[in-house]
Parts: structure tokens; C-alpha cells; sequence
């Protein structure tokens, strides 16, 4: 179960990553640890598609390096709070990849 | 008299039996295009949810997800004169995408590295039909598929699944496509 401000940094999360989505923000009350898992994948495959990506999580965590499975969980409950998600720029790869993680985020909420 | 019970007990048995075939054969159309749709079965959609995302998708009673969606140049902001039928090969790294521009070269690449930590680049299948091309590819129960019909430049199928079997996605599409249009 997550709360409701960690299901709003999730979606920070998400539009961060793939941009401002209507179809996404209209399940955001769904959102689980499914969603976490999938974004957590959604990120980690997706590093290439952001460079900006590995700094925002070592910003977000602190740490740098490899990160183990489980990680955006702990980062929804003790992110710092200071960091800005929402500053992350620029998507390096196709459209349908984004697509397909749509589809994935919202399949997870139902 | 015997007989003629054997013979009505067979007729009724066979208008049975090619009842339940035809129950068995009832599909419903994922419609993606005019040119690209996919007929599937009841089994599988029995129960189902229909959700609104990118793509036209649904997620069977057992968990099971389906969905695509229609891919074009424009739909993947490629540049208008881009050779859309080599699309697969680029982003599946079946060819060198030397040939391409920095920034086109850099977008296939980097997708082509989300597919791979994904679905897994080690086992795509390309398979030849009639009148249209399957490239497939999955890992741990996650698929992807691109469908190319044979004298359709313009537009490919892109259709992905998850909690399905490499044999039931292929088998899906394989037996689900019009191929027709």
C-alpha cells in the first residue's frame, strides 16, 4: 500500500522519465508496489535512453554505483526531498519504447 | 429400428459436435489499423479488461497482458524519408545502423540497449510468412513482436506481451492476423 505522497513522487518519477502522460495520471490512485517494480524496471532498462538518469538516482539515494534490486521503494519512502525529479530532460530513445512502459505502468494497477 | 436410432443418435451427435467447433472457433478483433488486426480468441478474452493507454491493450482474467499498437515514421518522429521497412533490422541490431545519421544511429542504439535488457536481443526470431514478416522475441515470460507486411512501406505492427509463453504469443499473432488487408 502506498501513500499518497509516494504515489505522487512515483508519478514525479514517471513524467520525469517519459514526460507528462493523461492516461497515466488518471491511474495514479491505483498505484502499488506493482507500479514500483515496473518502474523500477522502467528505469533501469532505460538508463541509455537518459543520461541524465543515473545522476538524478545517485542524487535521489545518495549513492552511486550498482543498485539492488528493491531500490525505488526505499527512495519513495526516504528520497531526499531536495532533489528535483522534475528537471530531468531529454528522451533518447523511440517513442513506442515509452509506449510500451505506459501500457506496462497502467497494467499494473489493474 | 436400431439402425435408425444409430443413424438420428450420429446426426445429432455430429451437429453437436460441429456446434461446440464452431463455439470454440468464435473470436473477437483487435483492430490496430486498416491494414493490421488480430483476431482472438474467447478464451482468452473471456473476462478480460480493455484499458486505455498508448496502445490498445487488455489483460486476461489470468494476469496475462496483450497490446499494441501501429508504427509509422511519423508515429516514431523519424525523419519522413526514412526507409520504414528497416526499422526491425535497426532497432533488433539485425543490421549495422553505421549507415544512419548521429542522431538517428544514437536513438536506435539506445532503444535497441532498452530491448535487450527487456526481451533479450540473443533470440530474436524472424520468420517468413505469407505476405508478411514475424520478428519476434522474448524473455522470462515477456514478449515482442513486429509484424511486416510485405508491400506496406509505411507501417508496422509493434505488439508486446507479458505472462505469456513465446509459443502462445507467436501463436496468437500467427493465428489471429488478417492477413488479407
Amino acid at each position: 500500500m502506498l501513500k499518497t505522497n509516494e504515489k505522487a513522487r512515483l508519478y514525479e518519477l514517471i513524467t520525469a522519465m517519459i514526460g507528462e502522460d493523461a492516461s497515466i495520471k488518471a491511474y495514479k490512485s491505483g498505484f502499488n508496489q506493482s507500479t514500483v517494480i515496473v518502474v523500477e524496471e522502467m528505469i533501469d532498462a532505460s538508463l541509455t535512453c537518459n543520461a541524465n538518469m543515473k545522476k538524478l538516482i545517485s542524487d535521489l539515494l545518495g549513492v552511486s554505483g550498482t543498485l539492488a534490486r528493491g531500490w525505488l521503494s526505499k527512495a519513495l519512502a526516504t528520497a531526499n526531498r531536495n532533489v528535483s525529479i522534475t528537471e530531468l530532460k531529454g528522451y533518447g530513445c523511440l517513442v513506442s519504447v515509452k509506449s510500451r512502459w505506459k501500457t506496462a505502468i497502467i497494467n499494473s494497477t489493474i | 429400428m436400431k439402425q435408425q436410432y444409430f443413424i438420428h443418435s450420429f446426426a445429432v451427435f455430429s451437429m453437436l459436435a460441429s456446434l461446440t467447433a464452431c463455439a470454440a472457433e468464435v473470436k473477437t478483433t483487435l483492430s490496430f489499423s486498416a491494414d493490421y488486426k488480430i483476431a482472438v480468441s474467447q478464451s482468452f478474452l473471456a473476462e478480460a479488461t480493455v484499458f486505455a493507454t498508448d496502445e490498445l491493450a487488455v489483460k486476461s482474467a489470468s494476469g496475462q497482458m496483450f497490446a499494441g499498437k501501429v508504427l509509422s515514421a511519423d508515429s516514431e518522429q523519424l525523419p519522413a524519408d526514412f526507409d520504414f521497412t528497416l526499422y526491425p533490422d535497426y532497432l533488433l541490431k539485425l543490421k549495422p545502423v553505421a549507415g544512419l545519421n548521429s542522431e538517428l544511429s544514437t536513438i536506435f542504439e539506445n532503444s535497441a540497449a532498452e530491448i535487450e535488457y527487456s526481451y533479450g536481443l540473443a533470440n530474436i526470431k524472424v520468420e517468413q510468412q505469407q505476405g508478411w514478416t514475424l520478428y519476434s522475441l522474448c524473455k522470462d515470460l515477456r514478449c515482442l513482436a513486429f509484424v511486416v507486411k510485405d508491400h506496406n512501406a509505411e507501417y508496422i505492427l509493434s505488439v508486446h506481451a507479458q505472462g505469456m509463453s513465446r509459443a502462445d504469443f507467436t501463436g496468437l499473432i500467427k493465428g489471429g492476423l488478417y492477413v488479407e488487408n
